[in-house]
């Protein structure tokens, strides 16, 4: 009972004009990302669903990543740091094209693959919605990560944020060296 | 009728509660009571230091596996509240789940590999030929896994003619049985250290250590229990268990050993992810199951001297074998280790500073906690405090590099340089950090003065960085390494600039601390457990140039500065290379990786044998050359000309330095062999030693491991019995306890004591009797060492444990049946009753009548009141035999007892 009121709180997290979005794992225990369309033409589900209204698309094991898994202990270590968004708005089809392929995992600030921060962190969420250009409270971003065929994390693809895909970058180191040395020194 | 029934069971009991049956007395046994099941434990090989040293290249059939729940646990505890269950109830079942098909699967695959019906992967991959099944495991050991994955899915479900008919497996690859083998498979968890591992507490046994190890199969719901028993395993961070392979004959496992082991791991890490079994077993929580890296959380670990991995001198072997140093630290000692040092030197230096090293003596301080799980979880915490410092330096400076490799250029670096050189006159603090850069990258890039130009090379060639470094999104570690060169070029350039110049006057001050933590360790020789932030002070003063930004509402926050101007970012880069450098002289070990691991802990001397720092039989050898140097010399003082060419002595092999080979991106020790001097050309006619009254005969001896060191008509050998010596003389003062052995050693008919401490008055015509008694009798000596002379002892726990039930003690006599491996019960049927009687019927044995020739046994256990009949009068021949398995019809139980399920 509690399952199914938390399953429907979640799945209305994402309400966008078109489609909704989300993760969660079934009453069998598989992870699944399940698209609710609310117009059989929309165009995710016209080739995410088979232009059913809805559907889930399992996701598959990932491999050692309840461990130490360096790709992991990064992001969730580093997130915030060099790890981020660009916050440039990626097209939908890059979203269609992943969950077609099935070459993904999902992360969320309370996956069960961050063993770093305490369930519900605050800060950790805080982190996650600062991917999002907008830091909306209700936000929980889902980051899409490609799997290698052995389906080892490998790439962050992007980030999920109220239905809008975002570019993400593991390389957010700023060099501020225009600024001549001589007026850095005070 | 009932009246009928009730007479013949007064009669039974009357019967049964008599000493005599049938006018045969019923022997009684000491010691009373139930006894817990018969252990399925492979006997314990008590062995010294040069036996365990030689054990190193023998298959363990006993090993000890070590689980670790903790990040299961966690996942699990996330599991729960996100879908909405009981965190309490649902962490503790996953864990359960967890464990319950780790050990289901090991015992699964186990007995498969036994049995013959799933092929052996073999642990050399050197002997297949070239290949798809070849490939495929080389790919997976360097982490690619897809093809063994799905030639495993192939061969898991299928008959042995499909799979044979699949081509990649031969007939040979499926182990083959001897006709006596009925091999049986023992797990238990393990509760508490105890006597049932009393090898690991002491390098030899005596009559004392059988008792004990007696008593503790009495008590051995104590210290273990069945695997199974997952109520008995409450601690959710850790458990212990116990795998042992009995049964299996010497000729089988010697030969598949390694190779059974290098299966079981292989097929686990397949089966745990992709089996049906592991599916029904982790029911309902397969797919959060399956994600947790099981390699990770799992070690097997030999239970004794023996190998899981046949021993090799490479960095990989040497680094896992380096894991026992977490059971032997204490907290504060894990900062002054070499992985946790700045610059890491390589355990290889640890073998040349220590290369003789205690042995069976609890070097894993089993003994000091007070139950198994505190002893794991003390391993634990150190081993996953070294693994998530290494893992995060090795993080940081891989993400640094790449930030200033993608911002700061040689180019942009050398304007960074000039820049900081205008403004330094204003800035002791710049030119403090100037000086710092120069100094530093002197010591560690100097082409006279450098140890760090090699040291890197071994970054370019170690793939398994390159696999971790684009993990994290990074470049192959060649490139970061293109780059430190041509910064390493720009600062050095630009500091011989300088100094020409004479831009440090003479008298400028320095203050020490400024130096980073790795160039101090180098230059004062002392650990520095702390990095020393080259950041913090500078930044105060000027502006960092390269930092972690963050978006935010459009604007970028700056979050953690990376370094601060050019000299600086000099530094920083430097001080990373040293990272991936330390990194990668741990990777092997303390990095996430495919493959479940196996260090060899109990046994210091796996890799001093392997890296020819210690031979096991160098002493044998020695003593051996000697005693013949001694009786060419007799005959030479006898019976002069008597031909003798004596080499020169014997040394040992020293390891005088550790040279490292870059091979196919492993490295490769190469041990420096030095002073190995002795040739085999000594020869001697010992034809000489006519009349002398000794008469020395060494004979059937089944090993010798000197073949090359023979006489003409003499040779000598050693004795393979297992017992305290191997070597016995037999002679007139000197008589072993052991006498029914002597024959078979070194026989000598002299009195040694009496004509060596007659030595100063010794006349000419003794004289070579003297030097022939001498040489006998430092044989003898030499032969004794308890250390340097390979020794071992065997003791089978249940025969232990039976003889002490029968006779209330073990006395020398029983004890050294013991050690040969016979029981001391009346004769093998009796043993062979109680063995089989403990695992059938509940209940320990209380009295015993065994007939001697015909007629069945009689026994009476604790737990029923009648007679047990044992049906030997038709089957004793395959009932008395040592492995006998019995079944119920071999057996009259009555209906009072009760059998065990």
């Amino acid at each position: 009972m509690i399952r199914s009121i938390l399953l429907a709180l979640l799945l209305n997290s994402y309400a966008f004009a078109e489609y909704k979005i989300n993760t969660y794992w079934n009453s069998s225990n598989e992870k699944e990302v399940v698209i609710e369309c609310t117009m059989e033409s929309s165009s995710i589900c016209l080739k995410s669903c088979l232009g059913f209204y809805d559907c889930n698309i399992p996701e598959e094991i990932c491999y050692n990543c309840v461990g130490n898994d360096l790709f992991l202990v990064n992001f969730y270590k580093n997130i915030g740091l060099n790890i981020g968004s660009s916050h440039k708005e990626l097209p939908l089809s890059k979203l269609t094209r992943v969950l077609h392929f099935g070459e993904f995992i999902t992360l969320k600030a309370n996956s069960i693959y961050n063993i770093i921060s305490d369930y519900d962190s605050k800060s950790m969420k805080r982190k996650f919605r600062k991917l999002c250009p907008e830091d909306n409270k209700d936000e929980d971003p889902i980051v899409f990560v490609k799997v290698d065929r052995n389906r080892k994390p490998v790439e962050l693809e992007f980030v999920l944020c109220h239905g809008k895909v975002y570019e993400m970058t593991m390389d957010q180191a700023f060099l501020s060296s225009n600024k001549s040395i001589e007026s850095e020194l005070y | 009728m009932n009246l009928i029934l009730v007479q013949k069971y007064l009669l039974l009991l009357l019967i049964s509660l008599s000493p005599y049956v049938y006018g045969q007395k019923l022997k009684e046994w000491k010691v009373q009571g139930d006894i817990q099941e018969h252990l399925n434990i492979n006997p314990l090989r008590f062995t010294n230091r040069a036996q365990c040293a030689a054990d190193s290249k023998k298959a363990a059939r006993s090993v000890f596996f070590m689980l670790d729940s903790v990040n299961t646990g966690k996942s699990f505890y996330r599991f729960s509240k996100i879908t909405g269950g009981d965190t309490n109830v649902e962490t503790k079942l996953g864990i359960e789940k967890y464990r319950y098909s780790v050990l289901e699967l090991t015992k699964i695959i186990s007995t498969r590999l036994i049995s013959g019906t799933l092929p052996l992967f073999k642990a050399n991959l050197d002997k297949y030929e070239d290949g798809k099944l070849r490939q495929s495991l080389v790919d997976c050991q360097a982490g690619d896994c897809f093809d063994l994955n799905a030639i495993i899915s192939d061969t898991w479900g299928s008959d042995k003619e499909t799979i044979l008919s699949n081509g990649l497996f031969l007939n040979s690859d499926f182990l083959r049985k001897s006709v006596k083998d009925q091999p049986r498979l023992g797990c238990y968890y393990i509760k508490k250290f105890s006597s049932l591992q009393g090898h690991v507490f002491s390098a030899s046994a005596n009559r004392k250590t059988a008792e004990r190890v007696a008593e503790s199969v009495t008590k051995s719901n104590d210290s273990i229990v069945e695997c199974s028993k997952l109520s008995e395993q409450q601690n959710l961070k850790v458990a212990n268990y116990q795998l042992d392979i009995l049964n299996l004959s010497n000729k089988v496992w010697n030969k598949r050993g390694f190779d059974f082991w290098n299966s079981l791991k292989v097929y686990l890490t397949w089966a745990f992810r992709y089996s049906d079994e592991a599916k029904q077993l982790t029911y309902p929580y397969f797919n959060v199951i399956r994600n947790i890296a099981l390699e990770e959380n799992l070690l097997f670990i030999p239970n004794g001297c023996k190998s899981i991995v046949s021993p090799s001198c490479d960095e990989k072997s040497l680094n896992l074998n380096s894991m026992r140093q977490f059971s032997q630290l204490r907290e504060q000692e894990l900062f002054r280790t070499d992985f946790t040092s700045q610059v890491a030197t390589g355990v290889e230096n640890d073998l040349l500073n220590k290369p003789i090293v205690d042995v069976n003596n609890d070097i894993l301080n089993f003994s000091k906690f007070s139950n198994a799980n505190d002893w794991a979880k003390n391993f634990r915490d150190k081993f996953t405090k070294s693994r998530g410092l290494l893992k995060l330096r090795f993080i940081n400076a891989v993400n640094k590099t790449k930030a200033m490799m993608l911002n700061l250029p040689a180019s942009k670096l050398k304007e960074e340089l000039e820049h900081s050189l205008k403004k330094s006159n204003d800035s002791e603090k710049l030119k403090s950090e100037i000086y710092y850069a120069c100094a530093e990258y002197k010591v560690a890039t100097d082409n006279d003065f450098s140890f760090l130009t090699d040291e890197v090379d071994l970054l370019n060639n170690k793939s398994i960085l390159d696999i971790h470094s684009k993990t994290l999104g990074g470049e192959d570690i060649t490139d970061y390494i293109k780059y430190f060169k041509s910064i390493s070029s720009v600062v050095n350039d630009f500091c011989a600039e300088i100094y020409s110049k004479g831009y440090w006057s003479e008298g400028f001050p320095v203050k020490r601390e400024g130096f980073t933590s790795w160039y101090k360790e180098i230059t004062l020789n002392k650990r520095q457990p702390f990095k020393t932030n080259i950041i913090r002070e500078l930044s105060k003063e000027i502006n960092p140039i390269l930092t972690y930004t963050f978006q935010e509402n459009g604007s970028y926050r700056q979050k953690e500065i990376i370094c601060v101007e050019g000299a600086n970012c000099s530094r920083v880069l430097l001080e990373n290379i040293f990272d991936m450098y330390t990194s990668l002289r741990y990777a092997d070990s303390l990095l996430p990786t495919n493959e479940i691991q196996s260090p060899n802990m109990l046994n210091p001397y796996n890799e001093r044998v392997s890296c020819k720092m210690y031979d096991p039989y160098s002493k044998k050898r020695k003593v051996i050359y000697q005693f013949f140097y001694d009786i060419a010399r007799a005959a030479t003082f006898g019976l002069l000309p008597s031909p003798v060419y004596i080499s020169t002595e014997i040394k040992d092999k020293q390891v005088v330095s550790m040279k490292t080979l870059m091979e196919d991106g492993k490295i490769t020790f190469d041990p420096k062999v030095d002073g190995y001097k002795f040739k085999h050309s000594l020869i001697a006619d010992l034809g000489g030693l006519f009349g002398i009254p000794c008469a020395i005969s060494i004979s059937r001896a089944s090993i010798n491991p000197v073949r090359y060191y023979r006489f003409n008509g003499v040779s000598v050998g050693s004795c393979s019995q297992t017992r305290v010596n191997n070597l016995v003389v037999n002679s007139s003062t000197d008589i072993s306890d052991y006498s029914y052995d002597s024959s078979r050693c070194v026989s000598c008919a002299i009195n040694l004591e009496t004509v060596v401490g007659a030595a100063a008055s010794i006349e000419p015509i003794t004289r070579s009797i003297y030097i022939l008694a001498r040489g006998v009798w430092n044989l003898f000596k030499g032969l004794r060492d308890p250390y340097d002379i390979p020794d071992k002892w065997t003791l089978d726990v249940n025969d232990a444990h039976n003889t002490f039930r029968k006779y209330g003690h073990i006395n020398n006599y029983c004890f050294k049946k013991l050690l040969k491996g016979k029981s001391c019960l009346a004769n093998s049927c009796e043993s062979s009753i109680a063995r089989n009687l403990n695992s059938i019927v509940k209940g320990g044995i209380e009295s015993s009548f065994i007939p001697k020739k015909r007629g069945n046994a009689l026994v009476k256990l604790s737990s029923c009141d009648e007679l047990i009949t044992i049906n030997l009068k038709n089957n004793r021949r395959r009932l008395c035999k040592r492995n006998s398995k019995f079944t119920l019809s071999d057996i009259v139980i009555p209906e009072s007892c009760e059998i065990k399920k």
